[in-house]
């Protein structure tokens, strides 16, 4: 408490001007504006009657909880668990492509990147009104395609997750009509989440 | 029970709520452990503050549902990342705001915008809203950790519209209603206590 002044105003005197505006005297006018202690109080006081009667009404349904709460599931958290972050093993901006992957006209981009016993390929197409395509696929080195039918991507844009795609049969997926900035991916099958944790999607030959 | 508490308890605006005094980085951490437990005292930490927001942008309650689930989506596949973040609630926050953001644009017609980023938000000229968000946690946070008691006088004293009298306060707490004025003081000053130990700025 501040000790410059003695006698701050009565704590029920600032909730009733915060609650019912109720005018404050000249004396008390003239010390609220001298002491922060006093400011501090009617501030946090006119913020829980700013909240006032909509405060209820901001609890989410019941259904919606549900679904939130669904999430916290053992077995979605053991897949969080298993988050394995993936590394780059191939750009054909920086590495010799074994195909041309370069089109005149249009720039492509190809990239492998690799997790445990996973491969994501991903190829990046730009448009001609600057947009571009994000098309890739995921495998089992050993195995092939992924077999989970509940198996997706999903885009994410500064942990926004922007888009969802999920896995084709053949592990495929796309994101047409991207804007050009950074991303990240996480794919998530089975028991386990691949995170690729940041490409930068530019034009980097047309920009 | 206590003497003096009332037999009847105004469960009005009181909300089941996981207590707890974990802190965010522990409750992601153990929400990593398996811990679902941990993932519902988070979700309950801070669900209002989430389910606001959107009713704040102006949008109306089939947008906030659908916000407030994918709020909670990005969290739950962000946590292993989150786990570092000093300040998960500034981080919802920013989401929330970024998707309202974005579900008004829709509502308006205009192409989605999926490029806004956190520089945009600091300039926004509704950076003000954003700090009376913080602020409004932090008093549902001091809400929570007060007694029983206080809780459902503050309630009743900040929440109800129109504010009951001291006399029906009374007769609710099962208090005198000489005594009802120190009853509100003694939680005003409790709760002003607790705002402070919660960093609450103005």
């Amino acid at each position: 408490m501040s000790a410059k002044y003695k006698n701050h105003i009565a704590i029920s005197t600032l909730f009733e001007r915060a609650r019912t505006k109720t005018e404050l005297d000249m004396t008390s006018q003239n010390h609220l504006r001298e002491c922060e202690f006093c400011r501090g109080r009617l501030s946090w006081m006119e913020t829980a009657s700013g909240l006032g009667a909509k405060e209820p009404s901001y609890e989410p349904p019941k259904s919606v909880m549900d679904n939130v709460l669904s999430l916290g599931r053992p077995s979605r958290l053991k897949q969080l668990r298993n988050f394995v972050v993936a590394s780059l093993t191939f750009d054909s901006f920086k590495d010799l492509a074994s195909v041309p992957v370069r089109t005149e006209g249009a720039t492509a981009r190809q990239m492998t990147y690799e997790a445990e016993e996973f491969e994501i390929g991903l190829w990046l197409r730009w448009s001609g009104d600057r947009t571009l395509t994000l098309t890739g696929q995921v495998l089992s080195k050993t195995a092939g395609p992924i077999k989970d039918s509940s198996a997706h991507v999903d885009l994410v844009i500064d942990g926004d997750h922007i888009k969802t795609a999920t896995l084709s049969p053949w592990g495929e997926f796309s994101f047409p009509d991207l804007p050009q900035t950074r991303f990240g991916l996480h794919v998530s099958f089975l028991d386990r989440v691949l995170r690729i944790p940041s490409i930068l999607l530019v034009d980097e030959e047309g920009s | 029970m206590s003497a003096g508490f009332p037999a009847v308890i105004d469960r009005r605006y009181s909300t089941p709520l996981i207590v707890t005094d974990r802190s965010d980085p522990e409750l992601i951490a153990a929400c990593l452990d398996g811990d679902g437990e941990a993932w519902e005292a988070l979700v309950q930490r801070y669900k209002r503050l989430i389910y606001s927001i959107p009713f704040k942008w102006g949008l109306p309650r089939e947008d906030a549902m659908e916000i407030f689930q994918a709020v909670w989506l990005d969290c739950f596949r962000e946590l292993h990342s989150l786990r570092d973040v000093d300040r998960l609630q500034a981080w919802l926050v920013r989401i929330a705001v970024r998707k309202c953001y974005r579900f008004a644009e829709n509502r308006r017609g205009a192409p989605a915008s999926v490029e806004l980023t956190e520089t945009d938000l600091k300039e926004d000229p509704s950076a003000g809203f954003v700090q009376r968000l913080e602020q409004e946690q932090v008093i549902r946070d001091g809400i929570n950790k007060l007694s029983p008691r206080c809780k459902q006088v503050i309630e009743a004293l900040f929440f109800e519209e129109p504010m009951p009298s001291y006399a029906a306060l009374a007769a609710r707490l099962g208090l005198s209603a000489n005594s009802i004025g120190f009853t509100r003081d003694r939680c005003l000053e409790r709760l002003g206590t607790l705002l402070g130990d919660l960093g609450y700025a103005y």
